[in-house]
C-alpha cells in the first residue's frame, strides 16, 4: 500500500493508464490549440471622403468593397486613406491608434466573446479632448465606421476593424 | 405415463426397448414397418460393429491440448471484456466526443469564409459623448454600421492630414 493506493500489474490497471494517456494527450493537444491561437488586433484607418475628385491612395482590401458606399453615405463621391494604424490589446492593456489631425483612439479593451465576437471598448480623442466613448460587439472583418469631424470640402471617416 | 409419439415407439422397438407385449401391439398397429424395419435392423447391427469408439494413443496429451485452447479463448474474452466493457466504452465515447466539441471551436473557422462580409456584425451597445454640445447617433445599414458625430469642431482646413 502507497498513499492508500495499491499498485498492482494487473491488465486492467495498465488499460486504464493507456486510457488516462490518451485522454491527457488530447487536453494537452486542445490547450495548445487554443495557447496557439493567434492574437486578435484591432486595425484603423483615417479616411478622407470628398468631391475634389484627386486620386486618393487605394483603399485596404478589408475596405474596398465600401469604395463607393461609404463616401455615398455623407453626400460624397470620392474615398481615400489618410492613415492607418494597428494595435494589439491584452485583457488589460490598452493601445492607442494615433491618426494625423490629433485624432487618436484608445482601445480600452478587445476580448472574444463566447459566441465568437469581439467586445470592443474605444474612446475617441480630438487632441487631448475626449470626444466619445463606445462599446461596439463585431464580427471579425466587419468594420465599424466613425464619422470624424468636417475637414476642408469633405468629411474624415474613422475605420476600425478587428483582425488577427 | 405419457404417450409416446410414433417416432418414439419406432426408435425404441428399433432399439428393442419395448416389452414384447408392447412390441407385438406396434407391429399390429403398423405392418408396413415389418418390411422396413428388416433394413433398418440390418443396418443397426451394421453401426454397432463398425462404429467402435477410437482407442487415443496419447489421451493425457490430447486432454493437455484441449484444456490449454479453452485457457486461451478465457484469456482473450477477459482481455476482451476489460478493453470494451461498458463503462469503458460510455467514458471513452463522452472523452472523444467532449475532445471533438473542443478541436471543432478551437480550430474550425465559423461563418461563410467565400464571402467576408456575409456575417457582417458591428453593433453598438454604447455610444456615449463627454461634450453635451457632440451628439452620437447610429445608422445601422446593411453591413455598413456609422456612429455619427454631429456638433465636432471643423479641423482648420489649413492643417495638413497627408500621409
Amino acid at each position: 500500500m502507497v498513499g492508500g493506493l495499491r499498485f498492482h500489474k494487473s491488465g486492467s490497471f495498465w488499460t486504464g493508464c493507456q486510457i488516462k494517456c490518451l485522454v491527457a494527450f488530447f487536453v494537452f493537444a486542445t490547450c495548445s490549440g487554443v495557447a496557439a491561437r493567434p492574437e486578435e488586433a484591432l486595425l484603423g484607418w483615417l479616411l478622407y471622403a470628398s468631391n475634389d475628385g484627386k486620386p486618393g491612395s487605394e483603399l485596404p482590401e478589408e475596405l474596398s468593397v465600401y469604395n463607393q458606399r461609404l463616401p455615398k453615405a455623407f453626400g460624397y463621391s470620392n474615398l481615400r486613406v489618410l492613415g492607418e494604424g494597428r494595435t494589439t490589446v491584452g485583457p488589460k492593456g490598452q493601445r492607442f491608434l494615433i491618426f494625423t489631425g490629433d485624432l487618436k483612439i484608445l482601445v480600452k479593451n478587445l476580448s472574444r466573446e463566447t459566441d465568437g465576437r469581439y467586445l470592443i471598448g474605444i474612446q475617441l480623442f480630438q487632441g487631448e479632448l475626449p470626444v466619445l466613448e463606445a462599446q461596439v460587439k463585431v464580427t471579425r472583418g466587419s468594420p465599424l465606421f466613425i464619422r470624424a469631424p468636417a475637414w476642408r470640402d469633405g468629411q474624415l471617416v474613422l475605420a476600425l476593424e478587428v483582425t488577427s | 405415463m405419457y404417450m409416446k409419439t410414433f417416432e418414439q415407439k419406432f426408435t425404441a422397438w428399433l432399439d428393442g426397448a419395448l416389452s414384447a407385449e408392447e412390441s407385438l401391439a406396434f407391429e399390429k398397429e403398423h405392418p408396413s414397418i415389418l418390411k422396413d424395419g428388416s433394413d433398418l435392423l440390418k443396418l443397426k447391427s451394421l453401426m454397432k460393429e463398425n462404429l467402435v469408439p477410437a482407442e487415443l494413443s496419447h489421451p493425457e496429451f490430447f486432454n493437455a491440448q484441449i484444456i490449454a485452447r479453452i485457457g486461451q479463448e478465457t484469456r482473450r474474452r477477459r482481455l476482451r471484456r476489460s478493453w470494451f466493457g461498458l463503462p469503458r466504452l460510455a467514458w471513452g465515447g463522452i472523452a472523444s466526443l467532449a475532445t471533438g466539441v473542443a478541436l471543432f471551436a478551437v480550430l474550425i473557422p465559423h461563418g461563410d469564409l467565400s464571402n467576408p462580409r456575409s456575417g457582417y456584425v458591428a453593433e453598438v451597445l454604447k455610444a456615449k459623448t463627454a461634450d453635451p454640445k457632440v451628439k452620437a447617433t447610429v445608422d445601422s445599414q446593411k453591413d455598413m454600421t456609422i456612429i455619427k458625430l454631429e456638433g465636432l469642431q471643423n479641423l482648420p482646413a489649413d492643417k495638413d492630414l497627408s500621409r
